[in-house]
């Protein structure tokens, strides 16, 4: 903690031991309550670590509500050093809010400090860096969007407010999104779902509401400026993805159909296949390794190109000139949520037709082939 | 409040805990000491002995932390209007600031603890109340704990776990992916170890409104149940149906087959369910969200709850395609499953004890916390 204080001092009693509010240099959120303790203040208290329903009878350190009254305490750790007693919120303030420190002593007067907190910054408002699929023709049954963030986004339902899909007359889709909230750890890409009961077949959401999607249509998926990064602040800007769909692909990703485009033998060139159609950007980059016959994998770094219809994997070292395969994972899967082994919405009592190949099988060519 | 005394109350919850203390077996064998990483809390949930399971979807793990809590504490308020920002406060924020993200009654004190989320540095607190309706945190320092990994076994990775049950000698969890539309289930045998490997299922469930076998949808919430002597695995689903699997069948790497017992109406996702019993007859009580509640509500709030007989669960005939409905066109096409009016606006839920459940309601100015007797 530097020392640098915002606080403002009101002794009502002429002698009594001061209290401030220290925050950290870098983190003005990140703060620390320290009171200097008397013989009317805290006596009695242990030193080291206080727990909390002790510590809270002597300093309490509360949120300032829009009426100025003060809150319950935070929680948070005690510790008396010395004569000195720190309060230490377990949580980070809230920007632009107000805080009141309170100190109580056995005679039953109240030193108490306003801590007012500066409203946060606007250049650290978050902006869309990509959406994907990058595709703007999609199948009508479409499952997912993934949207990223520059920044920690906010969690919570009400993003599912917050961004809409409109058709061609500039009308909201009724309810497009499964309401579940599904965010990497660093909260920078959220997995924004069409809603999958308005995608299968014979579900009473897509015979009651229609589908989300149809085909032949122009869509325009709208990402509200409202949508908040994790310090609650909107967005630079709203963002707008234009699309058109095309019918339903109710087909598998079959690993056999794809093409392979070989490389020479002792370079870094790329293996580069062609899916044939585009592909989910996650799982692809997941779901599909290069190993040797043997079955050790290949180190590679995979790019994505042709809207995630194409596949380039360079090795991190040459290649050699023995055979290997290009392993597929079962759970990949196309915009349509269909995977090599079975359509999204298949009904398992029917047969499955061709069996997928999920290891293929090359070997980089001979400089004199 | 329909409360009875509190004295009446704390004899009830403590018989209750007698009688669950009597089928404890042991939950935690080999653990560590420390201050668990903790990347995300999903979940709550208690093993007997007041050991706290957490659900960390991103970090793809349950913690199973002793509590040391498993003395009576009293009745919680019957209600606390305005609750969640009452907790808001105790993290020096507003309720906007806030998710309360699960709540879960620890059986074997009767304190309720929340798992919350701090919204602006997506910090998850657990908050405690008890009967005094005094607020505490439980500190995740320091504590006895026992990491358990959960493997989905293949590329699927698991970001959220959607619940967590202790089944007779085992946890069981369902997990979903942010990646693909689809659920894995986990299972882990007590006593618990740390780093005790879990084992992974894929369910495979009869869905009743589509009239489709399929793999391919996320389970929301898992309870186990007894029946004729053995233990079978409850799940629901988004669209709704009720599905049973035997605990027996639960093995590594199977493709687990269970059977449609109930379908509560399409456009629903379930959020809790609880068992209980009154006057005799043993239910289930189960609260759901309704998509499209604008267009075609069931209530005055997206959030309803339904109780049905237990005994519609051990059916053995009439299942899958021919699953009880709750509805045949609008009307209720039985009486053995009921909306429970009095729940409506109930977000999140758990069993306090023999009579009551703790709930939270979502008002028009925020969550309130309440205690309601079962219906």
């Amino acid at each position: 903690m530097s020392s640098v204080s915002l606080a403002i001092m009101v002794a009502l009693l002429g002698g009594n031991p001061p209290l401030e509010v220290v925050h950290s240099a870098e983190d003005p959120l990140h703060v620390s309550v320290i009171a200097e303790l008397s013989t009317d203040v805290g006596t009695g208290l242990p030193e080291g670590v206080i727990a909390s329903k002790t510590g809270r009878n002597v300093l309490t350190f509360s949120l300032v509500d829009a009426d100025d009254k003060p809150g319950s305490s935070m929680l948070g750790d005690y510790q008396r050093t010395g004569s000195r007693l720190t309060f230490t919120p377990r949580f980070r303030l809230t920007m632009g809010a107000t805080y009141s420190a309170r100190l109580y002593s056995t005679s039953g007067n109240t030193l108490s400090v306003i801590h007012r907190v500066p409203t946060s910054p606007r250049q650290n408002a978050a902006e869309i860096t990509a959406v994907f699929p990058s595709a703007d023709v999609l199948p009508a049954n479409s499952l997912k969007f993934y949207i990223h963030f520059s920044r920690p986004m906010r969690e919570g339902r009400a993003i599912f407010d917050r961004i809409h899909l409109l058709n061609e007359e500039g009308k909201t889709v009724f309810d497009p999104w499964r309401r579940t909230e599904l965010w990497t750890e660093d909260s920078r890409r959220f997995t924004l779902w069409i809603h999958p009961g308005r995608i299968k077949q014979g579900v009473n959401l897509r015979e009651d509401f229609g589908p989300v999607l149809l085909p032949g249509r122009k869509y325009t998926l709208l990402v509200k400026q409202s949508v908040q990064s994790q310090n609650g602040q909107p967005l630079v800007d709203a963002f707008q993805k234009e699309f058109r769909t095309v019918p339903d692909d109710r087909s598998r990703p079959l690993p056999q159909n794809w093409k392979l485009s070989l490389p020479r033998v002792g370079s870094r060139m790329p293996l580069r296949v062609e899916f044939g159609e585009p592909l989910d950007r996650a799982l692809a980059q997941r779901c599909i390794e290069i190993r040797t016959s043997q079955g050790q994998q290949v180190k590679c770094h995979m790019t994505l190109h042709d809207n995630e219809s194409v596949a380039l994997l360079t090795p991190t070292k040459q290649w050699r000139a023995t055979d290997h395969q290009l392993t597929v994972d079962s759970i990949l899967e196309d915009l349509a949520g269909n995977t090599p082994v079975r359509i999204f919405d298949t009904d398992l009592t029917k047969k499955n037709g061709v069996h997928p190949t999920l290891q293929l099988p090359f070997r980089p060519l001979l400089r004199n082939d | 409040m329909m409360l009875r005394s509190g004295k009446v109350l704390l004899a009830t919850l403590l018989l209750s805990i007698v009688a669950s203390s009597a089928q404890t077996a042991e939950v935690l064998q080999k653990t560590v000491s420390g201050s668990p990483v903790v990347k995300s809390i999903n979940v709550l949930e208690f093993a007997p002995d007041g050991v706290l399971l957490i659900g960390d979807g991103t970090a793809s793990q349950i913690l199973a932390v002793e509590t040391g809590d498993t003395t009576v504490v009293t009745q919680p308020k019957a209600n606390i209007a305005g609750f969640a920002a009452i907790l808001a406060a105790s993290m020096g924020t507003t309720a906007k600031g806030i998710e309360i993200v699960d709540l879960a009654v620890n059986p074997a004190s009767g304190r309720v603890y929340f798992a919350v989320r701090h919204q602006a540095d997506r910090k998850y607190a657990i908050l405690t109340l008890d009967g005094s309706g005094e607020i505490d945190e439980f500190s995740l320092k320091d504590v006895t704990y026992a990491r358990l990994p959960l493997a989905a076994g293949d590329k699927a990775k698991v970001s959220a776990i959607t619940d967590v049950a202790w089944a007779d000698d085992r946890i069981v969890a369902a997990g979903r992916s942010n990646e693909s539309f689809s659920s894995k289930i986990f299972s882990i045998y007590a006593p618990l170890s740390h780093e005790a490997v879990s084992s992974s299922y894929s369910a495979k469930t009869y869905h009743v409104s589509h009239r489709k076998w399929e793999t391919k949808a996320p389970m929301s919430v898992v309870l186990p149940m007894r029946e004729n002597g053995k233990t079978w695995i409850v799940g629901a689903f988004s669209c709704t149906p009720v599905v049973k699997y035997p605990l027996d069948s639960l093995k590594e790497g199977a493709l687990v087959t269970g059977t449609s017992v109930i379908e509560l109406g399409s456009g629903n996702r379930p959020l809790d369910m609880l068992l209980y019993e009154k006057d005799g007859k043993s239910y289930v009580l189960a609260n759901t969200f309704r998509f499209h509640h604008a267009k075609r509500p069931f209530g005055p709030s997206p959030y309803w709850t339904v109780r049905f007989e237990q005994s519609l669960l051990t059916e053995n005939e009439n299942v899958d395609e021919k699953a009880q409905r709750r509805l045949a066109g609008s009307k209720p096409a039985t009486d053995r499953i009921q909306m429970v009016e009095a729940f409506h606006g109930v977000t999140q839920m758990d069993r306090l004890n023999e009579t009551h459940a703790v709930v939270l309601r979502k008002t028009d100015s925020g969550f309130d916390f309440e205690a309601l007797p079962f219906p």
